[in-house]
């Protein structure tokens, strides 16, 4: 109890001595936060300029409507799949529309693959869609899946979806308006998280989702260096797709792909990757604290794989143009993998120079100071890009404690590149069998 | 003897000669005016118009009608229900023709032989192993049709009644089930179309109809009013419908009807006959199976033993009661007796061991006579509160109340003196037993009606 007393006064004091101060704060406040500052500006940039463009230039929009491939990778969704299938069956879309359903180890799956089938007289009632589904025997991981849909394809558009994934009626729609372009070669869009109300842990990781998920990639695709196409919800032109022979092995797949698209940014220039703000899809979340760390583990220790094994050679300014290299030096390898050992190592040090009430007051002024780019943030999604503003205001209520959950996430994440470092984490992976994982590099 | 029916080739049986005196015919008519019956026809088999025509006129023919006929050549699927095969070997047909001799020589010649039943009998037992098949026609009104039933009919009676009359009957037995449709409950037409309508007001004028709806406003409506420029737009609240399940769903009812603007599930189908264009619902369509038939045991015995007539039909003036009453009523006085022991009554048991053997002796005339006078006599000997049953043909039960040993004994007696008194008037011998017990005395231990039955008519066998 005195602790925190002596802590309000510091920080009070801190406060209220006027500009000689400022100084000594600037000292004490972590150089990380101007390392992710600039970030944010920029997707803020980013924002407004897509404000900008929406409110003064009415695009010419002209009927495209090429046929769609929508290849969904099932596991073991059971009948959940069925919501998938049929959000897809439901798009507002005058084209065709083929829906691709992947089962992985169908033997296994035979819960999946009867929930598929028993969709089949569905698709009698709407015209212009029509089901495949391609029972793998051997199970072979997603990306044998999503390669072996690619194979099969018959659209010109090949979307890449989960089997626990949702989408809005008029998805396709806008996806399919950005291949007009002939220079998008992939699009993303926003992901919901469809589980929000099930726990704290939901409800924390879908404001994550709308700040960095719709908010952020909204901002960075405005200046063409999107970080990520997921793998649960990624549209693509399909012979661009085939061009760079589809997804390789190993996990992370996802960020795989978008970084050898990147890789052809240095010849092509021209190349783009959109984000479309109306093609919503919704996803599930881990409902548990536990299941959403091992969640973690996994995507931030192939991060480092990615960057430090795969693409160690393909990260640079010749190949994929100065753009995307500094977006990718900053946000994939300070942001991503030096800034959370960079808040262990300055917490560590801060507590061993400061005493506890000044720590603490430091501590305090940072979380007010997250709390307030948080709530800018947010603020500019709601009135901006969410385009479910009444559902999403609930999230107000736990905007406080977000900066803390972003803090337990930063330095998780440097205890998943650790593990990745030492324990070759990526391949313990679920996402495919061992002698699959194995083939990566 | 052969006769042969060709348009031109009158030396077609060359190789016959030695066998078989050969006649040839150009057509029926000019057979008709000799009507000479040969052991079999031969017909020349090129002109499938000319084999059926002349197919059908033999077989609708009064003597000729059960004559083998062959056709020489390969035999179309519709003569295949009169004829007999294609021509064999002259040996072979020697053969048909010898073993068809001794089955018309066993056939029992009935005086009244002209029958439809009789002439479809004497057909069959001539061909042990015919099978009476249907012929598919798509264009007759039934699909399918009998065109020998048709030809010995003579064109009188609907194959399918008759068909069921003779199964009745057990003249006939079904051989296999070839396929089941359904007819239309008025004329008995199989072309039948289905149409489905609207269930309120019956009108076909009805459509498949996307609709939607809303979980903001709760408003159902079609498709159509909800889309807007490429997005789904409640037309009521203007709410904008993005996810399935979340803000809005498919409601099951997707027909509507344009006369009544009725929604619904499930049109109601109804059934439209092409011959009579009456309209029904499929429930009320008969069901009519589609067997082949060949001929029963008893329409051989009838075919050895002439024109089949129930013997027992001669019984009937005796008032039985069924055999569940009758046992039910002898099961009641075995109570009865045992309790109140002023209660005793008689069984009696009337078998004739001989009768059919006995009707082809004396015939079956005779025979009826004689028994309907038995049945005369034992009716007036038989009183008021006597219960008479038949378990079968020729076995007849009595049951008397109030009467003892004695009794029995002079019951039986009568009964041996009325039979014996029909009896000196024919030569033969009726074989008639009797069993007569008196209960409760000679019931042993504790059987009851079936039992008893049982016993006793084991002892009479």
């Amino acid at each position: 109890m005195q602790i925190l007393e002596q802590t309000w006064q510091v920080f009070l004091i801190t406060f209220s001595q006027g500009k000689s101060s400022v100084s000594y704060i600037l000292v004490l406040v972590p150089f990380v936060l101007f390392l992710e500052l600039p970030l944010y500006f920029v997707s803020w940039m980013g924002v407004f300029r897509h404000i900008i463009k929406e409110t003064f230039e009415t695009p010419l929009i002209l009927p495209h409507f090429p046929r769609i491939t929508c290849a969904i990778i099932c596991y073991s969704e059971g009948k959940a799949v069925q919501n998938t299938v049929i959000s897809l069956l439901e798009q507002i879309y005058p084209g065709h529309i083929e829906i691709m359903a992947v089962v992985d180890g169908v033997h296994k799956n035979q819960a999946t693959y009867q929930a598929l089938k028993a969709l089949e007289p569905l698709f009698l009632s709407y015209p212009r869609r029509s089901l495949v589904i391609i029972p793998k025997t051997q199970r072979g991981g997603r990306v044998s899946s999503m390669n072996a849909g690619l194979s099969r394809a018959s659209g010109e558009v090949y979307l890449a979806l989960d089997g626990d994934t949702s989408f809005d009626n008029q998805m396709v729609y806008q996806a399919a308006l950005h291949f007009q372009n002939v220079d998008v070669v992939a699009v993303t869009g926003p992901m919901r998280v469809r589980n929000a109300q099930k726990s704290w842990i939901t409800r924390l990781q879908s404001l994550e989702y709308m700040l960095t998920m719709q908010v952020g990639k909204l901002g960075l695709a405005k200046f063409n260096v999107i970080n990520n196409v997921p793998g649960a919800f990624g549209i693509f032109r399909k012979s661009f797709l085939q061009q760079v022979g589809g997804w390789n092995t190993g996990t992370a797949e996802d960020l795989d792909l978008t970084l050898r698209i990147k890789q052809y940014k240095g010849r092509y220039s021209q190349l783009q990757i959109d984000f479309e703000p109306g093609a919503v899809s919704h996803t599930d979340v881990p409902e548990s604290f536990s299941e959403f760390f091992m969640q973690r583990l996994r995507w931030d220790g192939d991060l480092l794989y990615i960057y430090a094994n795969k693409h160690s050679k393909g990260i640079s300014a010749s190949i994929m143009g100065w753009r995307n290299f500094i977006f990718l030096l900053w946000y994939g390898i300070l942001f991503q993998a030096v800034m959370p050992f960079a808040i262990v190592i300055y917490m560590i040090y801060m507590s061993v120079i400061l005493p506890l009430p000044f720590f603490l007051a430091v501590m305090l002024l940072i979380y007010f100071f997250y709390l307030l780019l948080t709530f800018i943030q947010f603020t500019l999604y709601l009135a901006v890009v969410s385009d479910r503003k009444w559902e999403d205001c609930r999230a107000f209520l736990i905007l406080p404690i977000f900066p803390l959950f972003q803090f337990v996430v930063r330095i998780w994440s440097a205890v998943a590149i650790s593990n990745q470092i030492f324990n070759k984490g990526h391949l313990d992976s679920a996402m495919a069998p061992w002698w699959v994982l194995k083939k990566g590099k | 003897m052969l006769i042969l029916f060709s348009q031109e080739n009158p030396d077609l049986l060359a190789q016959y000669g030695d066998l078989f005196k050969i006649y040839h015919f150009y057509n029926f008519t000019e057979w008709e005016t000799q009507r000479m019956l040969p052991s079999a026809f031969v017909i020349e088999g090129s002109d499938a118009q000319y084999t059926t025509s002349i197919l059908s006129h033999i077989r609708r023919d009064k003597e000729a009608y059960a004559v083998l006929c062959f056709i020489s050549g390969s035999v179309s699927s519709l003569d295949n229900s009169y004829v007999d095969g294609s021509l064999p070997q002259p040996l072979l047909l020697q053969e048909a023709i010898s073993q068809t001799a001794d089955l018309e020589k066993s056939f029992k010649n009935s005086e009244n032989n002209v029958t439809h039943q009789e002439r479809l009998i004497k057909f069959l037992w001539l061909r042990p192993n015919f099978v009476l098949q249907p012929y598919h026609e798509w264009q007759h009104p039934r699909f399918y049709r009998y065109p020998l039933l048709e030809a010995l009919s003579h064109d009188k009676s609907d194959a399918f009644e008759w068909l069921q009359t003779l199964a009745n009957s057990r003249v006939l037995e079904a051989l296999t089930l070839l396929d089941r449709q359904r007819e239309c409950a008025y004329c008995r037409a199989s072309h039948l179309s289905f149409v489905d309508v609207c269930p309120n007001c019956q009108s076909i004028d009805i459509e498949m109809q996307a609709s939607l709806h809303c979980f903001t406003c709760g408003c159902v409506d079609v498709q159509e009013k909800f889309i807007h420029s490429g997005t789904l737009v409640c037309p009521k609240c203007n709410t904008q419908l993005r996810h399935i399940g979340s803000d809005y769903d498919r409601p099951i009812e997707n027909h509507g009807c344009r006369a009544c603007n009725h929604s619904f599930v499930e049109g109601d189908v109804l059934a439209r006959c092409a011959m009579c264009e009456k309209e029904m619902i499929p429930n009320d369509l008969v069901s009519n199976d589609i067997h082949s038939w060949r001929l029963s045991n008893r329409g051989r015995t009838i075919a050895i033993r002439g024109e089949f007539f129930d013997i027992g039909a001669s019984f009937d003036q005796l008032n039985f009661i069924s055999r569940e009453l009758f046992v039910h009523d002898l099961n009641w006085s075995l109570i009865l007796s045992q309790r109140y022991p002023d209660i005793y009554f008689s069984l009696f048991g009337i078998y004739f061991a001989n009768l059919p053997e006995l009707a082809e002796m004396i015939g079956h005339t005779k025979l009826l006579q004689m028994l309907e006078s038995f049945t005369q006599r034992l009716r007036g000997m038989l009183r008021t509160p006597d219960l008479s049953t038949r378990t079968d043909e020729n076995m007849l039960w009595l049951l008397l109340p109030h009467t003892d040993e004695q009794g029995l004994r002079g019951f039986q007696a009568r009964i041996q003196n009325s039979l014996e008194s029909i009896m000196k008037e024919s030569d033969q011998k009726l074989d008639s037993r009797f069993i007569g017990v008196a209960l409760p005395h000679e019931q042993s231990g504790q059987e009851d009606a079936t039992l008893l039955l049982a016993r006793l008519s084991g002892e009479l066998m």
